[in-house]
């Protein structure tokens, strides 16, 4: 999804005297605030590549479904773009890496993002299933998702859409980035923690099954760095149960 | 007509020569010398990444040459008509100027003018201290322009909508407070939208206190006042520097 | 208690008629003989034989044919019902040959309680049987492959013949229409299934206008459903396959509704949104199988509705679905209601049981109108189905859409569809209600691929069961046919 290649211009890190970088006369002309370049179209929004004061900068639109009702529409959008919004800083409070937010537009739908350097882990998981898995790595990886989600979970925050695609991997510093908190909400019920490892399992087995279990690292990192540990694994086995066994009577 | 011009130039004019010596005089050395500023620039770049210990406090020195460097790009040293402390930035199209200033001893006189409305040139006079980093007052700055342009501004002028704007608070007179000035401040942050020359040139006369660099911004920043203005935790610095966790609050505010 | 006792069940009926009138089998009371009910012989008239009796046929088969035909369920609302059945099943030890099994397989007695009165009269089988077993000879060389298939895994009971190219020859259905109000209970879907069959398989093979040697293969809905009326389907194919000698197939009934959705429709890799009264899913080819990439975490989309139409007291004719759908186009008034989607998954039950809480309270203060109530719900509902199709849809990288299952009929969510298609510059895909809707056709089509790619469902393991993953089936013809697809497209 995003570019991996590193442009000398773009290479930020925290503490770096380039942190920050003086927009002049003549870089303004050069690479103003208003170049948009669409990177990607998911299911609900664009995502655009753009310059934000100065630093890149990602600019994410989700825009109106025409098959909805218009009110519902409405409602939607802008109750997932005010949660995205919110989560995102509520789970940079807890400790878990997020893009940074630089702004919220709830005029024209739009949320402006840090641009993390690096790849999403499900490039890299398609690539392990590929060309073989470093095993290393994967553990790295499986480990901090695990460490992310339960940093999360204790905090109260439940993502609502933990897939692969959500999760970047920053490539200077090898560190856990997750995104997309549209379909986040807060609630501290063992039953939501369950169903949002749950969907995360799903999304392993439909997309990633060359890569082996990955599931059962994930939780081990999960299990290491929660609290509430068990409450949320045996709520997972029922969960797990409800979507194998459903029947026809509901 | 191109042409005509060209060939009605007298080969060996005084005056055209003497145009095109000072042209050669007072270019040529600057466009090498930007040449070479952007080769070491890269250079430096790379030690940088490779070498970060150097960007630790106690090399302040080297971090001032580096800025010295790279922060004052060729075009805004030499065409600025004001010293070199003085900063532009570009934000969605409108130029905001910054400067920070320390040991103002007329935060009182400013205030009173502030309140009554007659300050001039408008200005924004933001308490330094809170500012770790001049990005997030950039956010503030994009927020208020953005605000602006839809006619929705919460408070009475473009300005103290961005002193509002960077206090991450709902709580308007509460912001103007802790994020602005009072009578006892004396290290202050002054920025103005779309600024002209002349009125460069005022803001800088309007502050009576030592013009310093934006770089000591870091340094000077109160640290446990940011967080507790913004509630940072200290797991949060843990992800994140404090200059990004000010940017979040200040983009999320609206939406909390 | 009492009356239990006195009731013959219904398969005991039906086992009786079909061994009577059984021609030319040569050592009839020997096999009879052998017979037995939990342990029990039939006519008592004769003995019971050593069990080793038949041990050569049935070699491979070391304990009874029978196991394993029911997939005790562990925590289901049914289990209470059927529960007595499991526990004489494991007692019923000597029923070894094939044609014994088929018996048995009728003679079983799964669930005690479903035994009826009017059931006792045999005559509607008796013509039936005697045609059956007339008309079959024996096996001989197939110009076109023809499966007869037979659903009954909800409220539909349906039989179809069809061949390989898809052609539909015929597909005769019956459905169990309750009283406004109430739903349908798996007893007394059983028996209208029981019912209906017979005069439907003589429907079915007349109106295809052929003869059982030009039936390759059997194909049933081996799950999931409703067990008790899954179990009729089941057991006359095991009786069929004995009597006719021909293979059996077990079918995925959601698998089969996917694969006749692409054969009628034409679309080659579609995700699949398989929406009926039990099934709520987002399903994509990958890798061999089908795979579920989203769908709902606790009530289905068609139950949502149907349990919705029983508040508002809709007839159940011909479905409450339909009846949901002509009444939202009535409807004005936007209501907010609940939207849970989670990830790629939904989940219907908290709206469904915020309606319930509300709907009464504000069709007495004059808030809304019943219609508005169908057009709010229905919107609501449809915009989570679409929305999680579309995650999907980006999530795999597949730009067409094709709607199958009953609720696909309903043409609000094939237009909410075709909008979001449209958008992202795909196709949709969707079928009108002779194929949307459970009918036996589709278990033909999708038995007889798997039976031209060299795979049948041995006696032993004819079994049903009510619960059975889309991804548990793999799909053995996906490959080829794909091949087989690119080759028609040259041609």
């Amino acid at each position: 999804m995003q570019s991996t290649i590193q442009h000398p211009e773009t290479l930020r890190r925290p503490n770096s005297p380039f942190h920050h970088k003086v927009i002049s006369y003549m870089d303004t002309e050069a690479n103003g605030d208003d170049s948009l370049v669409l990177i990607k179209q998911g299911a609900e929004a664009r995502v655009f590549e753009s310059t934000f004061a100065g630093r890149k900068s990602i600019i994410k639109e989700r825009f109106s479904k025409k098959y909805r009702h218009p009110t519902l529409d409405t409602k939607l959008t802008l109750k997932r773009l005010n949660v995205e919004a919110r989560c995102m800083t509520k789970a940079r409070k807890l400790g878990v890496s997020t893009p940074v937010l630089y702004a919220v537009d709830p005029v024209s739908h739009t949320l402006t993002f840090e641009y993390v350097e690096g790849s999403s882990i499900k490039d890299i998981f398609l690539e392990f299933g590929l060309k073989g898995i470093v095993e290393e790595k994967m553990n790295d990886i499986a480990l901090q998702i695990g460490d992310t989600i339960g940093k999360l979970h204790d905090g109260g925050v439940i993502h609502g859409d933990l897939t692969t695609s959500n999760m970047l991997w920053r490539s200077d510093t090898n560190q856990l980035v997750l995104i997309d908190f549209g379909l986040s909400f807060v609630s501290t019920l063992p039953e939501d923690k369950g169903v949002d490892l749950y969907v995360l399992e799903r999304a392993l087995l439909s997309m990633h099954s060359s890569c082996g279990n990955v599931m059962d690292k994930i939780l081990a990192g999960y299990r290491k760095s929660s609290k509430q540990w068990s409450s949320t694994f045996n709520k997972l086995g029922q969960v797990r149960l409800r979507g194998r066994k459903r029947t026809m009577v509901g | 007509m191109h042409q005509q011009q060209k060939n009605n130039r007298p080969p060996l004019d005084p005056g055209l020569n003497g145009i095109l010596l000072i042209f050669y005089l007072l270019f040529l050395p600057s466009l090498l010398f930007s040449v070479f500023l952007r080769k070491t620039r890269e250079e430096l770049r790379r030690i940088s990444s490779e070498t970060r210990v150097l960007h630790q406090k106690e090399n302040l020195h080297l971090r001032r040459f580096l800025s010295e460097i790279f922060l004052h790009q060729p075009s805004a040293a030499f065409f600025s008509p004001s010293s070199a402390e003085m900063k532009q930035y570009e934000i969605s199209g409108t130029t905001l100027s910054v400067a920070l200033f320390t040991e103002v001893a007329n935060s009182k006189e400013l205030l009173e003018l502030m309140h009554a409305g007659t300050l001039e040139p408008e200005v924004a006079l933001l308490n330094a201290s809170l500012i770790p980093d001049i990005f997030p007052v950039l956010a503030a700055a994009h927020k208020t322009l953005v605000s602006k342009s839809r006619d929705s501004l919460t408070t009475r002028t473009l300005h103290s909508e961005l002193v509002y704007n960077y206090s991450g608070s709902k709580h308007i007179s509460e912001s103007l407070k802790r994020c602005g000035i009072s009578d006892s401040t004396t290290y202050v942050l002054i920025a103005r939208f779309g600024a002209s020359e002349e009125e460069l040139v005022a803001m800088k006369t309007l502050i009576k206190g030592k013009e310093i660099d934006l770089e000591e911004l870091e340094g000077r920043a109160n640290k446990s006042q940011i967080l507790k203005q913004y509630k940072i935790t200290a797991v949060e610095l843990g992800i994140s520097t404090l200059g990004d966790a000010i940017t979040c609050r200040i983009a999320s505010r609206d939406a909390l | 208690m009492e009356m239990r006792m006195q009731i013959t069940p219904w398969f005991e009926i039906l086992t009786m008629e079909l061994l009577v009138d059984l021609p030319a089998c040569e050592n009839r009371e020997s096999e009879l003989s052998s017979m037995c009910i939990h342990n029990r012989p039939i006519f008592s008239t004769t003995p019971l034989p050593p069990p080793t009796h038949h041990s050569g046929e049935t070699a491979s088969t070391s304990s009874s044919p029978l196991h394993g035909f029911f997939s005790p369920p562990s925590d289901s609302s049914l289990a209470g019902e059927a529960s007595p059945t499991y526990h004489s099943r494991r007692r019923c030890r000597c029923c070894c040959s094939r044609r014994q099994a088929a018996a048995a397989a009728l003679a079983f007695r799964p669930l005690p309680s479903l035994a009826v009165r009017p059931l006792l009269s045999p005559f509607p089988l008796l013509p039936l049987l005697l045609f059956c077993t007339a008309i079959k000879s024996h096996p001989t060389e197939m110009k076109r492959m023809i499966a007869l298939g037979f659903e009954g895994s909800a409220n539909k009971i349906g039989v179809g013949v069809v061949t390989l190219d898809g052609t539909i020859l015929s597909n005769p259905r019956h459905t169990y229409i309750t009283p406004p109000g109430q739903g349908f209970l798996p007893r007394e879907t059983a028996q209208h299934h029981f019912q209906h069959v017979l005069p439907l398989i003589k429907e079915a093979l007349e109106t295809a206008q052929i003869t059982l040697k030009d039936i390759d293969c059997l194909c049933y809905t081996k799950g999931p459903g409703m067990g008790a009326p899954l179990q009729v389907s089941a057991i006359v194919v095991r009786v069929l396959s004995q009597l006719w000698n021909i293979p059996i197939v077990g079918v995925n009934h959601c698998v089969a509704h996917i694969e006749m959705g692409r054969i009628v429709t034409g679309a080659v890799d579609p995700v699949v949104l398989y929406v009926s009264g039990g099934n709520t899913q987002v399903i994509a080819y990958s890798e061999g199988r089908y795979r579920i990439f989203g769908e709902t975490i606790d009530i289905a989309i068609g139950n949502c509705l149907d349990r919705f139409a029983r508040v508002l007291m809709l007839s159940n004719d011909p479905s409450p679905g339909y009846n949901i759908e002509q009444l939202a186009k009535k409807g004005e008034k936007f209501i907010d209601l609940p939207y849970v989607v989670k990830g790629m998954d939904v989940s219907f039950s908290g709206i469904l049981s915020y309606i319930e809480a509300t709907a009464e309270e504000k069709l007495k203060n004059d808030d809304c109108t019943p219609a508005d109530l169908c057009y709010s719900l229905q919107e609501t509902l449809f915009a989570m189905l679409v929305e999680i199709t579309e995650r999907a849809m980006a999530h795999c990288d597949k730009k067409d859409v094709l709607i199958v299952g009953g609720v696909g009929c309903n043409e609000r969510l094939q237009e909410m569809m075709r909008v979001m298609c449209g958008e992202r510059g795909g196709n949709l895909f969707a079928t009108d209600d002779r194929y949307c809707v459970d009918n036996g056709a589709m278990i033909a089509y999708t038995g007889l691929l798997a039976f031209a790619h060299g795979s049948t469902t041995p006696l032993e393991d004819s079994t049903f069961t009510q619960r059975f993953r889309t991804d548990e089936v793999l799909a053995v013809w996906r490959d080829n046919k794909e091949s087989l697809k690119a080759d028609d497209t040259v041609e």
